[in-house]
């Protein structure tokens, strides 16, 4: 039976929070903010056109970076979780493989893309399409020149990381990812290729 | 869609299912980590000799919190000046941002205090002790409020942090300064 989708995000889509006593959100080992997208968004994009053309690729990895090890280590957190052994778990018959569905489902429920894994070979490569990102949202008309979904690049990286790279903390930067389409481009979706890195 | 209410502060969220998205109040909203905002205030600092970074991420902070102000502020007509105050400082708290205190507040500037910080708690976990103050959100974020409650435009207020809980101080202090 595939990952029932469907049922974790309707499930994790509730999910509330807001700061305690000392303005601090304490989950999935990590602290959380609940931030405005487009603060994320403005700074990356402001940053990556404020450098020269041949500086830009520098800053892009930079950013995909802060996001790999986001992922690496909330992901992480989010595997440790009560609510993954509650919600997700029940749906994973085929680990480690069913793990990253899960993991694509449970972003999906976080607002921070709908995404889904459409191609993927174990240990070696995974290609996720998401058909709506807030990164996206950088362009509000014609087409960018440039991807700019740095952080769903690093997210995918991460996750193969958690799944096939050593065992946690010691597998991150074990695989890379390239975006290789964006809506913010003009194409339908984002398209993501994550391989072991050097490949 | 579900209504909540933090202290004084309306939240109203609902997930958009077509999207994909988290909505507070019909903004998208997104969780993310101390990693995260860590490495962006590394990376604003690291890129100092590519562009200015810390004021990029600073500027950017303003220009997200300030739209976010003034749409409360058009949805919730007639709010003083005190009720406006209380409402950025809880919708810091209430977005994990840290617990603000406003010590002293006028038109020409104040003083701002944090006694938790998710920003200055995450870098020390991540990097340990800070060598200069490193909260450029919160600058902005402050320099947002108070050009808000002044119906000011952008970039009227500077904003230094001159006390730091990343550098070891028990509570960070910003002083904000009308220009």
């Amino acid at each position: 039976m595939p990952i029932d989708r469907k049922q974790i995000i309707d499930h994790l889509c509730r999910l509330e929070v807001e700061g305690n006593e000392n303005g601090m959100i304490s989950a999935f080992g990590v602290f959380l903010t609940q931030l405005p997208a487009d603060f994320w968004n403005n700074f990356a994009e402001r940053l990556t056109r404020s450098v020269r053309m041949d500086l830009r690729r520098a800053a892009e990895e930079l950013l995909i970076n802060a996001a790999h090890e986001c992922g690496y280590h909330t992901g992480q957190g989010i595997l440790s979780s009560e609510e993954w052994r509650s919600v997700v778990q029940p749906f994973v018959f085929k680990p480690p493989e069913d793990t990253l569905h899960g993991l694509l489902a449970v972003i999906t429920s976080w607002g921070w893309a709908k995404a889904e894994i459409v191609e993927l070979i174990p240990k070696t490569k995974m290609v996720v399409r998401s058909y709506d990102y807030y990164e996206a949202d950088i362009v509000e008309q014609g087409r960018s020149s440039k991807m700019s979904a740095y952080m769903l690049c690093g997210i995918c990286a991460a996750f193969m990381d958690l799944v096939y790279g050593d065992k946690y903390p010691n597998g991150i930067h074990t695989f890379q990812c390239a975006q290789t389409k964006g809506i913010e481009c003009g194409d339908e979706y984002g398209e993501f290729v994550a391989v072991k890195s050097g490949d | 869609m579900k209504m909540s209410t933090y202290k004084a502060l309306e939240i109203d969220y609902k997930y958009d299912p077509k999207q994909a998205r988290r909505k507070i109040n019909g903004n998208t909203f997104v969780f993310h980590c101390h990693h995260y905002a860590t490495l962006y205030t590394q990376l604003a600092i690291d890129a100092k000799d590519l562009a200015d970074g810390p004021q990029l991420l600073t500027d950017a902070a303003e220009d997200s919190f300030r739209a976010w102000f003034d749409r409360y502020d058009a949805d919730h007509p007639g709010m003083t000046l005190e009720e406006k105050a209380d409402m950025g400082r809880q919708f810091y708290s209430w977005s994990g941002l840290g617990d603000m205190k406003i010590g002293c507040l006028g038109e020409n500037g104040g003083e701002v205090y944090l006694h938790h910080s998710h920003l200055d708690s995450g870098w020390l976990k991540k990097f340990g002790r800070a060598e200069k103050p490193v909260n450029f959100i919160t600058c902005g974020f402050i320099a947002a409020l108070f050009s808000s409650l002044y119906n000011q435009p952008a970039r009227s207020y500077r904003v230094v942090e001159e006390k730091s809980i990343a550098c070891g101080d028990m509570q960070s202090l910003f002083i904000a300064v009308r220009v």
